[in-house]
C-alpha cells in the first residue's frame, strides 16, 4: 500500500529524485511527521473545512513503473528512485521484479529505512539497491524498546551487514531535546559512526511538521523544544570528526 | 532630472488608495490643473514638433540626460496606438539623426516628407539640449547624434535613453528596450580595448542606466502600478546555433540583481547549451524574488517563428513585447495583446444553448463547445478586423521597413504586422471538461441539468463537491496523456478558427496560452465545473496548484502543440519558496537545465514565501521593497490591489503545501 509518489525530491537522496512512500511502519516514533504511514490499511482523513479523503492507495506494478519513470530525464546528476515510508523495507520484498526493471535501466535505487527489520528482509533487496539512507534515533536498547518499539539488535546486525556487503550508506537522525539529544544517546550515536561511518550524514530538528497530518487523522501532534543553534552547530561539528560530510538540514 | 512633482502626502494617497495607473490622469486634472494630455492640434506633425520645442529640458547632474514632461504627454487615446513593442534602437546607434532623412529627391510621397520633418523635429530638440546642457560629455553626446554614430557604449546607451522618452512622450506605452547584450556589445569591448572604460565602469553605467529607466516608474506604469514593459531582451543563440550570450549579458543580469529593483525586467534567451555558470546567475537573481529574468527557450520558440514564416536571419533576434509574446524587435509592430479569447466564456456559452438537451455524450457536448469557440472567436475577429493603427512616423523612423517601402507602421511598413491574442481560463476549462466527462458521462453521477443547477447555485448547496473537484488530481498541468490530449484539441481548434484571419495590413493572427486578464475577466464570472467559485480568479498562465508540480509542469508544457499560430507568449509560472531554493540551489538549476532541454516554452518564478506575503499584507510598512511577479512584470508587493495580494498568497501556501 503507498500513500504518496512524490516527484522532484531534493531531500531524500543524491539529485532529483521521485519518492514512493509506502504505507506502514513497525516503530512507533511520537516525534513522526508521516502519521499517515504508521497503519499498513488504508485510513480515511477529515480536514478542517469539511472535505475528507483516504490515505492509501495499490498500485499495479505497470501503473507504478509508469509513474516512477515520469522524470526520468530529470535525474541525469546522480538522481534516480527513493523508497520510503512507512517502512519501505516491509513491503519492498513484494517488488522485487520492479527493482530488478529498473535495475536493469541502471536507476539510482536508494531506501529510506530505520531498518529495525528482520536481516532476511534486507538480504533480499540487497542486490537492487544503491543507497540505504538509514534513520539513527535511539541507541539504548531499552529505551529504543520503549519509546519507540525498535530492536537495536537487530539494527545493528544489519548495519554490520551492509558495512560488509561495502552498500553506500548515509545516516540521518532527527534530533530533538527530549529523546534523541540527550548526553547518553549522543554518546552511543558516536559510538556508532566510529564504528561503522557514512559517506555523509544528515541532522534535522523534529517539528511539528506533521501537524496538519495528524490533526486530518485527528490524532495528537506533540510540539518539541527549539533546539539552540549553537546545540546543533556543535553537534554537527562533533560528527563531523569521523563523517566526511554532515549537513544541518533546516525543514 | 525631472521629478515626480506630487508631494509626499500625494503620492502615498494615490499609492495605498491601490488604484490603477488610468485613473492617473484624473488625478492630474484635478490637483495640477497644469498636467495634460496634450491634443494633437492640427496634423501629428504639428503636435510633434510643438512637443520638441516645448518640452522642458532639465538640468541633471546625474550620468544621463532623460525627461519626460508630463505637461506635454500626447494623446493618443483615441484610435489604437502602438504600444507593448521595442523601437530599432540601433538605427540611433548606427547613424546620426540627418542620415536617417530621406535626401531631397526620395521624397516622393507624404510619408517621406512627415518621416523628415519628424527626424527634423527631434534635430530641433537635440539642439535645444546641447544649447543648454553644461556637462561637456553629454554636450558631445547629444551634438554627435544629429550627425554621427555613436562612438562609445555610454554614448548609445544616452541615445537609446533619448529616443525612448520620446516614445513615452508620445503617448506610447510598454516600451521595450531590445536586445542590449548585443546591440552594444561591439561598442563596448572597443571602449574596453581602447581603455576608455573599464568593467567596473561599465557596471555602473549600466547601472545608472536602469536607475534612470525606473526614474518614471508611476507615470510609466500601466494597468497596475509596475506594468511598465520597460523588458531587457538578454542571450541568444544565432543561425548557426552559437550562442551569443557575453560579458554585457551577465552584467545586466548581476546589476537587476543588486538594485533589486522591479523595473526594468530581463528576459533571459535560454538553449539546451546554454552555460551552467550563465544559468546559475539567472537563478540568483530569481532567487532575490525580483522575479527576473524570465526564460526564454529558443529551441522551442525559433522553430515555431520559421513555420509561421518569419524570415530565419529575424527569427533568431527575436525579442518579446512587454510581457512574453514573441516578436522581432525593430522589425515588428505586432500588437501581440490586441484582444483576449476567454475559454470559460466558450463554456458559459455551451451551458445556454437548447441543444444541450440532445447531447448524450462527451463527443457530443465537445462537439457543442467548438461550436461556440467558432462563434466567439469569429466575434474577436471581427472585431479585430475594424481596428485601424494610428498614423506614427516616429515609429516608423524606429522601424525596420518603413524607410525602404517609404510606408507608415500603419499603412504595412514594417517587416511584421502581425496580430496577437492571448487567452485565458484555459485551464478552468480543460478540468471543467474533464470533470463532467468523468461525473456526467463516465460515472452518470450527475445529469448535464444537474451540473447546470449546482454552477447557478454557485455550489451552496454542493460545497462537498466543490472541493472535491478542486482536489481532483487529473487536471491541468499534470502530465497525463489524456489531460494533453484534451489541451492539444482545444488549442488546435482555436488555430482552426483563426488561421484564415488577415488583418488590414494583410498580418496574420497568434495566439498564445498566457493572459494577463486572470483577475479581471473572472470578476462576477459565474462558477465553473473545476470547482471555481462565481468571481473567483482563473488560472494563472501554464501553473498548477500542486505543491510538488515543478518537473510535471514542465513536462505537461512541454508535451503542448505550440505550433502553427500557439507561440504567442507561453509561459510556466511557479511560485517557490526561497528556502527551497536556497537548500537545494546546486539541483534547482540541474533542474532548470533539463527542463530546458525538456521544451518548455518560456519560464517564470516568483519566490516568496506565504508566510512572508501574509504579513506584508497585515503590515505593509514592514516590507516597503517586497517585490512579486505578477503577470508579465514584477511590482511591488504593498502597491498591489487587494485581489492579486490574495492570489499569490493563495499559490504560495498552494505550492507550500499549506492548503489540501
Amino acid at each position: 500500500m503507498i500513500t504518496n509518489i512524490q516527484r522532484m525530491c531534493m531531500n531524500d537522496g543524491p539529485g532529483i529524485r521521485t519518492t514512493v512512500f509506502f504505507k506502514g511502519c513497525n516503530l512507533r516514533c511520537p516525534w513522526c511527521s508521516n502519521p499517515e504511514n504508521i497503519h499498513f490499511e488504508a485510513e480515511k482523513y477529515y480536514i478542517e473545512d469539511g472535505t475528507s479523503g483516504v490515505y492509501g492507495n495499490d498500485y499495479s506494478e505497470t501503473e507504478l513503473w509508469e509513474m516512477l519513470l515520469k522524470d526520468e530525464k530529470y535525474w541525469k546528476n546522480g538522481g534516480g528512485i527513493t523508497f520510503s515510508g512507512g517502512e519501505p523495507l516491509l513491503q519492498l520484498g513484494h517488488y522485487i521484479k520492479l527493482l530488478g526493471r529498473l535495475k536493469n535501466k541502471r536507476i539510482h535505487i536508494a531506501v529510506e529505512t530505520a531498518i529495525h527489520v528482520p536481516t532476511t528482509y534486507v538480504q533480499e533487496i540487497l542486490p537492487y539497491i544503491d543507497l540505504f539512507i538509514i534513520d539513527v534515533k535511539l541507541m539504548d536498547l531499552v529505551e529504543c524498546q520503549r519509546i519507540i518499539c525498535g530492536n537495536v539488535n537487530q539494527y545493528m546486525k544489519n548495519i554490520e551487514l551492509l558495512f560488509s556487503e561495502k552498500k553506500e550508506v548515509w545516516f540521518r537522525m532527527p534530533c530533538n531535546l527530549e529523546y534523541t539529544m540527550s548526553v547518553v544517546n549522543r554518546e552511543k550515536i558516536i559510538e556508532l559512526v566510529k564504528k561503522y561511518p557514512p559517506s555523509y550524514m544528515e541532522i534535522f530538528q523534529t517539528h511539528s511538521l506533521g501537524r496538519k497530518k495528524y490533526e486530518s487523522l485527528r490524532l495528537n501532534c506533540e510540539n518539541y523544544v527549539e533546539i539552540e543553534e549553537s546545540t546543533m552547530i556543535k553537534w554537527q561539528q562533533e560528527l563531523q570528526q569521523y563523517i566526511p560530510q554532515v549537513k544541518w538540514i533546516k525543514l | 532630472m525631472f521629478a515626480d512633482c506630487r508631494t509626499d502626502v500625494e503620492k502615498n494617497e494615490y499609492k495605498r488608495s491601490g488604484e490603477m495607473k488610468l485613473e492617473f490622469d484624473t488625478w492630474c486634472k484635478s490637483t495640477h490643473p497644469g498636467f495634460y494630455r496634450i491634443q494633437r492640434v492640427g496634423s501629428y506633425n504639428d503636435t510633434f514638433e510643438k512637443i520638441c520645442e516645448l518640452i522642458e529640458i532639465p538640468e541633471s547632474q546625474e550620468r544621463f540626460l532623460y525627461f519626460i514632461d508630463p505637461r506635454f504627454l500626447f494623446d493618443t487615446t483615441r484610435g489604437y496606438r502602438f504600444e507593448n513593442l521595442t523601437p530599432n534602437y540601433e538605427r540611433i546607434i548606427e547613424y546620426g539623426l540627418q542620415e536617417l532623412k530621406y535626401p531631397e529627391k526620395e521624397q516622393t510621397n507624404l510619408f517621406t516628407k512627415d518621416y523628415n520633418r519628424v527626424v527634423d523635429s527631434l534635430i530641433l530638440l537635440v539642439n535645444r539640449i546641447v544649447l543648454k546642457e553644461r556637462m561637456e560629455r553629454r554636450r558631445t553626446f547629444f551634438s554627435r547624434m544629429i550627425t554621427n554614430q555613436a562612438e562609445g557604449f555610454e554614448e548609445a546607451l544616452q541615445r537609446i535613453l533619448f529616443i525612448n522618452q520620446m516614445f513615452w512622450q508620445m503617448g506610447h506605452r510598454l516600451i521595450g528596450l531590445g536586445r542590449l547584450d548585443q546591440i552594444l556589445w561591439k561598442l563596448y569591448q572597443n571602449d574596453l580595448k581602447n581603455g576608455i572604460i573599464s568593467i567596473e565602469d561599465a557596471k555602473n553605467v549600466i547601472r545608472d542606466f536602469l536607475q534612470t529607466l525606473h526614474s518614471y516608474y508611476w507615470l510609466k506604469s500601466n494597468v497596475l502600478m509596475g506594468d511598465t514593459g520597460q523588458i531587457i531582451l538578454l542571450g541568444g543563440i544565432d543561425a548557426e546555433g552559437r550562442d551569443q550570450s557575453n560579458e554585457l549579458t551577465k552584467m545586466f543580469i548581476q546589476v537587476i540583481e543588486q538594485l533589486h529593483l522591479p523595473d526594468p525586467k530581463v528576459l533571459l534567451r535560454v538553449n539546451k547549451n546554454t552555460e551552467r555558470t550563465l544559468i546559475e546567475l539567472a537563478l540568483q537573481c530569481m532567487k532575490t524574488g525580483v522575479g527576473s529574468p524570465i526564460l526564454a527557450n529558443d529551441d522551442v520558440i525559433i522553430p515555431k517563428l520559421l513555420k509561421f514564416g518569419v524570415k530565419k536571419d529575424d527569427a533568431y533576434q527575436y525579442g518579446t513585447s512587454a510581457c512574453w509574446e514573441p516578436l522581432i524587435p525593430g522589425k515588428s509592430i505586432s500588437p501581440n495583446n490586441i484582444a483576449y479569447l476567454s475559454y470559460p466564456k466558450v463554456m458559459q456559452a455551451v451551458w445556454e444553448q437548447e441543444e444541450l438537451k440532445e447531447v448524450h455524450s462527451f463527443e457530443q457536448f465537445m462537439q457543442l463547445f467548438y461550436i461556440q469557440l467558432h462563434n466567439i472567436i469569429g466575434g474577436i475577429k471581427q472585431s479585430i478586423s475594424e481596428i485601424r493603427l494610428q498614423y506614427n512616423p516616429l515609429l516608423s523612423l524606429f522601424t525596420e521597413g518603413c524607410f525602404e517601402r517609404k510606408k507608415d507602421v500603419s499603412a504595412g511598413g514594417a517587416i511584421y504586422s502581425n496580430y496577437g491574442i492571448t487567452t485565458v481560463g484555459l485551464s478552468n476549462t480543460v478540468n471543467a471538461l474533464l470533470n463532467i466527462k468523468k461525473h456526467v458521462y463516465d460515472t452518470e453521477r450527475y445529469s448535464l441539468k444537474e451540473v447546470q443547477n449546482i454552477l447557478a447555485d454557485n455550489y451552496e448547496k454542493d460545497i462537498y463537491l466543490q472541493k472535491e473537484l478542486k482536489s481532483e488530481t487529473q487536471k491541468y498541468g499534470v502530465d497525463d496523456m489524456e489531460v494533453i490530449t484534451l489541451t492539444n484539441d482545444i488549442i488546435r481548434k482555436t488555430t482552426a478558427e483563426t488561421l484564415d484571419f488577415r488583418n488590414y495590413l494583410g498580418g496574420k493572427l497568434k495566439f498564445g496560452l498566457s493572459a494577463p486578464s486572470y483577475i479581471d475577466a473572472a470578476k462576477d464570472f459565474p462558477a465553473t465545473f473545476d470547482g471555481r467559485k462565481k468571481g473567483e480568479a482563473f488560472g494563472v498562465h501554464i501553473s498548477s496548484a500542486r505543491s510538488e508540480g515543478y518537473t510535471e509542469i514542465v513536462n505537461f508544457a512541454a508535451a503542448l502543440d505550440y505550433n502553427e499560430n500557439r507561440f504567442n507568449g507561453n509561459v510556466v509560472d511557479f511560485m517557490v519558496s526561497p528556502r527551497f531554493i536556497e537548500q537545494n540551489y546546486d539541483k534547482f538549476v540541474d533542474f532548470l537545465m533539463v527542463a530546458i532541454e525538456e521544451g518548455f516554452f518560456e519560464l517564470q518564478m516568483n519566490v516568496v514565501s506565504s508566510e512572508q506575503l501574509i504579513d506584508a499584507r497585515k503590515n505593509p510598512d514592514l516590507y516597503p521593497n517586497l517585490v512579486v511577479r505578477v503577470w508579465g512584470f514584477s511590482a511591488y508587493f504593498n502597491e498591489l490591489p487587494q485581489e492579486y495580494k490574495d492570489v499569490l498568497i493563495q499559490r504560495a501556501m498552494e505550492n507550500e503545501g499549506k492548503t489540501i
